[in-house]
């Protein structure tokens, strides 16, 4: 497993580079923030999802992934997971967002999985939510976990938007978010998420 | 509960073949579509396209996931299944039948011999 601790925040490389690894054929961890953007989902109609006069006004770029799901706020209070691995259909969105919340649990967040999605909720709101793309035989999973976000855009940038929370104010002892992604990092486990 | 339909062959990629008197007709198999979850979108590669065994032409969107769909032989596309794009969620109910994906003029048939079968296959994803 090669783990990359990214600290490019560039929204459209970072993609890039996500798409990159995949063609590698090693298996990656990554951990890495983008600026303020809104990176949108493989088939979804930007106008339909995105506020693109608010984003325009404030110079917020628009990125398409290549997984599926909606449209999400990133920050640089927002930390991305990336897992690249061999397609396995048993590497469902539910067993690595099995992984995170046995990994925040470490941290000190207890979470519980929302079924329909297998997002990551705390108190009831979303702190996590993730998507895959499969391609020639490479899986890629990769996930948001709000830590700092400034909250306050999601619902001027995105015309349909959860109800979400940051991960930093439940913590009982408060770490910035580079120590956050550290604490990760180091509590990460694969491979067994049960 | 994962059915397997005995009378097609699978591709390590979760797609199942069957060969309908010389056009071989595919779609992705009920372990696939239910690992899945709700499909909602599908596109592929149109009628008279050649597509290569077991390379990519077209990807299924369920919720939150996308997956390639790859060709189980190399040929020509003769035939996209209309009903699957505009109501993709036929494959999560009936993946073998109604679900299928496309069907392929193969440019050699004997290369479906590659594929597993039922028994093959149900060992294969366990």
């Amino acid at each position: 497993m090669l783990i990359i601790n990214n600290t490019s925040t560039d929204p459209s490389r970072n993609l890039l580079l996500e798409e990159n690894l995949c063609s590698l054929g090693v298996e990656v961890f990554m951990l890495w923030r983008n600026s303020p953007s809104v990176i949108v989902g493989r088939f979804q109609d930007i106008a339909a999802e995105v506020n693109t006069e608010f984003s325009e006004a404030n110079g917020i770029p628009i990125v398409r992934r290549n997984s599926g799901g909606g449209a999400v706020y990133h920050d640089l209070g927002n930390v991305n997971y990336s897992f690249i691995q061999r397609d396995d259909r048993r590497l469902t969105l539910e067993h690595f967002a099995r992984i995170i919340m046995v990994t925040l649990e470490a941290i000190g967040i207890n979470s519980r999985l929302e079924f329909r999605h297998n997002d990551i909720l705390a108190d009831g709101l979303k702190i996590s939510g993730s998507a895959q793309y499969r391609h020639n035989g490479i899986l890629l999973h990769h996930g948001t976990l709000l830590f700092d976000t400034d909250l306050s855009v999601i619902p001027k940038i995105l015309r349909r938007s959860g109800r979400v929370t940051n991960i930093r104010p439940l913590l009982k002892h408060d770490m910035t978010v580079d120590e956050f992604i550290s604490a990760v990092r180091d509590n990460i486990t694969w491979g067994d998420s049960k | 509960m994962i059915t397997f339909n005995e009378d097609v062959l699978y591709t390590k990629s979760n797609e199942w073949a069957e060969n309908l008197n010389g056009v071989v007709r595919m779609g992705i198999d009920d372990y696939s579509q239910s690992s899945l979850g709700d499909i909602v979108h599908v596109e592929v590669a149109g009628s008279g396209t050649h597509v290569a065994a077991g390379k990519s032409f077209g990807s299924v969107e369920a919720t939150k996931s996308v997956s390639d769909i790859n060709a189980p032989v190399s040929g020509v596309i003769v035939r996209v299944n209309p009903e699957v794009l505009k109501s993709p969620a036929i494959i999560n109910i009936d993946p073998f039948g109604e679900g299928w994906i496309a069907e392929i003029s193969p440019d050699d048939p004997s290369e479906l011999d590659g594929l597993m079968d039922a028994s093959a296959y149900k060992s294969f994803i366990r």
